[in-house]
């Protein structure tokens, strides 16, 4: 008996530190024993989800209820993997079921929020992460989507409100980074973004995704990139076409035509040169690779 | 005496009476005459048709080398402290005191903790460097940084120089980091602890704790040794990376590990883990796991060894092992010994198809090795990455040096 | 609203995730092709981000009311009613196009920012924006010939 509690204690342990490859073959080698273990099912789904295989995740958290777990605990996962997977009515179905079974679930209060938001419903959405706001001011899983979804897109005060309580939640040094990334790149600070991906990526160097966003930085960053962080600089492409066309429009009318042309035909070329910039810069990586 | 005599007799007349020899070694025992009941009674398991009688035969034989075992190391241990009272000179080390560590076992008693059977496992001794195929530059290292200190404790002394904080031994898997700790152990004449997450974790509250706890204590009380923690990132589980609360077990090791000091204690904290960048901050600060060695996939020359060692005693040609090691850039100890065992597999089924019985040879082991991945390279590859972000303080000089030289084939 | 919280809100049609294009680039089509090219992607970028449907109504009233106001004055340019030279036709034409961006790039302004926000991409606007500006000044070209 005592051999069993240690084995499912070092499952446990794994499990919670985020081993989920060393999980499921633990998992696995004591399911010859407890086949009809519940939790163990729940913990070999949550492990498949956490490393995208969803097919298999979603056919063991099904089987894990059958067992006996906790519903309460394995809709939320469900919503999430359907949410992953893009089965957005099946995730609605999951999320509204958790909060049948426990209406004070403020997390999936906030998950629901995220699909909501997803599928464009930006009413509700805004409405059920309040919600959960209401019921647990503090929660850093809430606060994370609060951020998400209101500090990001959110001006000034709110915005820094936002991000306050998030960065004083108890969320993990990992996931906190990887939100300031999100949020200095949505505002275009690309310098401060990578920053924060790189140091996220440093405390989770397995993390693809991660990298992915690094490289795609270095890209931007790239000196015959310069072009295109120039025009970041002016306030966006929108912006600069102003500028640019602006300037030939003024040039017209005061009576230089042809420096207008010749104004007119750099700038095109300028313009033309940023979109084919990071194709170029891609190339010669993959050349020097 | 009379009836040794009597049986010799027996014997000689008629050497087939394997009753008789059973006899003989048995009446040789009980006089004390050990080696002469051994020989009588292997040669009669050797001959003998009879099982029952062999089984107890060998019984029989079982009994007298325990007993000649135990004899012989009551006396050397009383020999061994009359010289250490009369010959051994106060100071460094000399050549005989290094004889005698090798030739002593020492006696002392396993004192058990409240954790029952967890942490049973000690070693003294078993592997040195001179069983570790090629590395040469990883021995050095070692030696410089791990062993040297170990044995120089006036010097260190003498610049007033805390020998304390621990080693942390990481690169891809299977590329035998225990067993360079346990080596490591041999070269310091130190007993080997080696320890998992499942020595420590227990369902109770606190429990954990104190099972690690008791650990550190116990090596302690049997100095010299060294502690050696297994996949170190599963205890030391970075706080970074999880919201959750694994906080007790990390901050006892802390302060257990601040507490180690080498020069009085006499024990070396040693870990190794594939993750290095899992492992909590706190845990890699100086006086902690402070000095990070890399341990690379094995060489060519390592690699030819590994070969060799995985050929010996299977049904072979003469294998062309330098070929094979040349052949098998970043391929970790595990995976030459996949490449061997998939070419014996597919040699069995050959044979069981065909019926035609022969020896592996370079072409089996070749064929073999089209079908496998050196599987360090998804590390080497993440390694890579990670040494290209981080430009902090040199911690993971080593490993960039690694890559830098290699680069172009990761 | 609160009993709405509770309610499913996905479960009449087949939803999908919010889509996007870059919002800037639709400047482009709106210099290049004018207003019809603006309105057209502008519209289906809308629906993309599930804008309510009175504001995409709103939109489509605001490119025909800039569209009338536009061949009014390309009109009365060239029957001489504004005294403005014919060769400042296109610019005026461009002035329509940009003007008509405008109002579509503060209305989808937030809803874009939205979709990035939940981990949104952007869709690639080259083949559709050319197709569109394309389109729009064959339709200006025809309807400028048949005023002059």
């Amino acid at each position: 008996m005592e051999e069993k509690s240690l084995s499912m204690e070092t499952i446990e342990y794994y499990f919670q530190i985020q081993r989920y490859e060393h999980t499921i073959k633990l998992i696995k080698e004591a399911m010859n024993e407890q086949i009809e273990n519940g939790r163990l099912w729940y913990m070999l789904g949550f492990s498949h989800y956490q490393l995208n295989d969803y097919d298999v995740a979603e056919e063991q958290l099904i089987e894990s209820m059958r067992l006996g777990m906790n519903r309460a605990v394995v809709f939320p996962i469900l919503g999430h993997l359907y949410l992953e997977t893009e089965r957005f009515q099946k995730a609605e179905e999951a999320f509204l079921e958790t909060l049948r079974l426990n209406p004070t679930d403020v997390r999936t209060h906030a998950s629901y929020a995220f699909l909501m938001a997803k599928a464009g419903q930006r009413k509700k959405a805004k409405a059920l992460i309040y919600k959960a706001l209401e019921l647990d001011p503090e929660d850093a899983h809430v606060l994370r989507y609060y951020l998400r979804l209101e500090g990001l897109t959110s001006k000034g005060k709110q915005q820094m409100t936002a991000l306050e309580q998030y960065m004083n939640s108890s969320d993990s040094e990992l996931a906190k980074l990887i939100q300031l990334g999100v949020l200095a790149s949505l505002q275009d600070r690309v310098a401060e973004a990578k920053e924060h991906f790189r140091q996220a990526f440093l405390l989770n160097p397995e993390d693809k995704k991660l990298l992915a966003i690094l490289e795609e930085m270095d890209i931007q960053n790239h000196p015959l990139s310069a072009p295109n962080r120039l025009i970041m600089k002016f306030g966006g492409p929108l912006v600069f076409w102003v500028i640019g066309l602006g300037v030939m429009f003024l040039l017209q009318a005061v009576g230089f035509p042809t420096l207008a042309a010749i104004w007119l035909l750099v700038y095109m070329l300028f313009v033309i040169y940023t979109w084919i910039s990071l194709p170029i810069v891609r190339l010669i990586r993959k050349i020097r690779r | 005496m009379d009836k040794i005599n009597w049986l010799q007799q027996m014997v000689e007349k008629d050497p087939n009476d394997h009753q008789a020899r059973y006899w003989l070694g048995k009446e040789l025992a009980d006089n004390g005459r050990y080696m002469e009941a051994i020989q009588s009674l292997s040669t009669a398991i050797a001959t003998c048709p009879d099982d029952d009688l062999k089984m107890d035969m060998i019984k029989e034989l079982t009994k007298v080398s325990v007993q000649v075992q135990q004899e012989k190391s009551v006396e050397t241990a009383e020999a061994a402290k009359d010289d250490a009272e009369v010959n051994i000179p106060k100071g460094p080390t000399t050549p005989l005191v290094n004889e005698l560590q090798t030739k002593i076992k020492p006696m002392l008693k396993v004192i058990r903790g409240n954790g029952g059977n967890k942490f049973e496992q000690e070693e003294i001794r078993e592997v040195t460097f001179s069983d570790v195929a090629g590395l040469d530059d990883l021995k050095k290292t070692i030696h410089l940084r791990i062993i040297s200190p170990f044995f120089n404790k006036g010097l260190f002394a003498k610049f007033r120089k805390k020998v304390g904080g621990g080693v942390l031994l990481y690169g891809p898997p299977g590329c035998g980091k225990t067993f360079i700790a346990r080596a490591t152990a041999g070269e310091c004449n130190a007993r080997f602890y080696p320890v998992r997450i499942t020595d420590i974790l227990d369902p109770y509250i606190g429990v954990s704790e104190r099972n690690l706890k008791e650990i550190f204590d116990k090596a302690r009380f049997q100095k010299p040794s060294i502690l050696f923690f297994d996949e170190v990132d599963t205890i030391g589980f970075s706080r970074s990376k999880s919201s959750s609360n694994t906080r007790g077990v990390i901050d006892t090791f802390l302060s257990e590990m601040e507490g180690i000091d080498t020069s009085t204690d006499e024990v070396l904290v040693m870990a190794a883990t594939n993750t290095p960048w899992d492992v909590d901050h706190a845990l890699k600060r100086p006086g902690r796991f402070d000095r990070l060695i890399f341990v690379a996939p094995p060489d060519e020359n390592a690699r030819e060894e590994i070969f060799k060692l995985k050929l010996h005693g299977r049904f072979a040609e003469e294998i062309n092992t330098a070929t094979l090691a040349a052949q098998t850039e970043f391929f970790s100890g595990a995976d030459i010994e996949n490449v061997v065992e998939l070419a014996s597999e597919n040699l069995i089924e050959e044979i069981l198809s065909t019926g035609v019985e022969r020896p592996l040879n370079n072409e089996d082991l070749l064929l073999a090795l089209q079908s496998q991945q050196p599987s360090t390279l998804e590390w080497l590859r993440t390694a890579k990455n990670y040494v290209k972000y981080a430009n902090q303080g040199g911690l993971y000089n080593d490993v960039e040096k690694y890559l830098r030289k290699h680069s172009r084939r990761i | 609203m609160q009993g709405d919280l509770y309610s499913p809100s996905l479960q009449d049609h087949a939803v999908t995730k919010t889509k996007s294009y870059n919002i800037s680039g639709l400047f482009l089509v709106a210099f290049f092709g004018g207003i019809i090219g603006v309105t057209v992607l502008g519209i289906r970028n809308a629906q993309w981000l599930r804008l309510e449907k009175k504001l995409i109504q709103l939109l489509v009233a605001i490119s025909v009311i800039l569209f009338i106001c536009k061949t009014f004055v390309v009109y009365a340019i060239s029957t001489g009613m504004l005294n403005i030279a014919d060769s400042n036709v296109d610019n005026i034409v461009k002035a329509f196009g940009v003007l008509c961006f405008i109002f579509y790039y503060f209305m989808l302004k937030k809803p874009f920012k939205e979709h990035l926000a939940v981990g949104g991409n952007t869709e690639v606007l080259y083949k559709q924006g050319l197709l569109w500006v394309l389109i729009s000044v064959v339709i200006e070209v025809i309807l400028i010939q048949m005023m002059a």
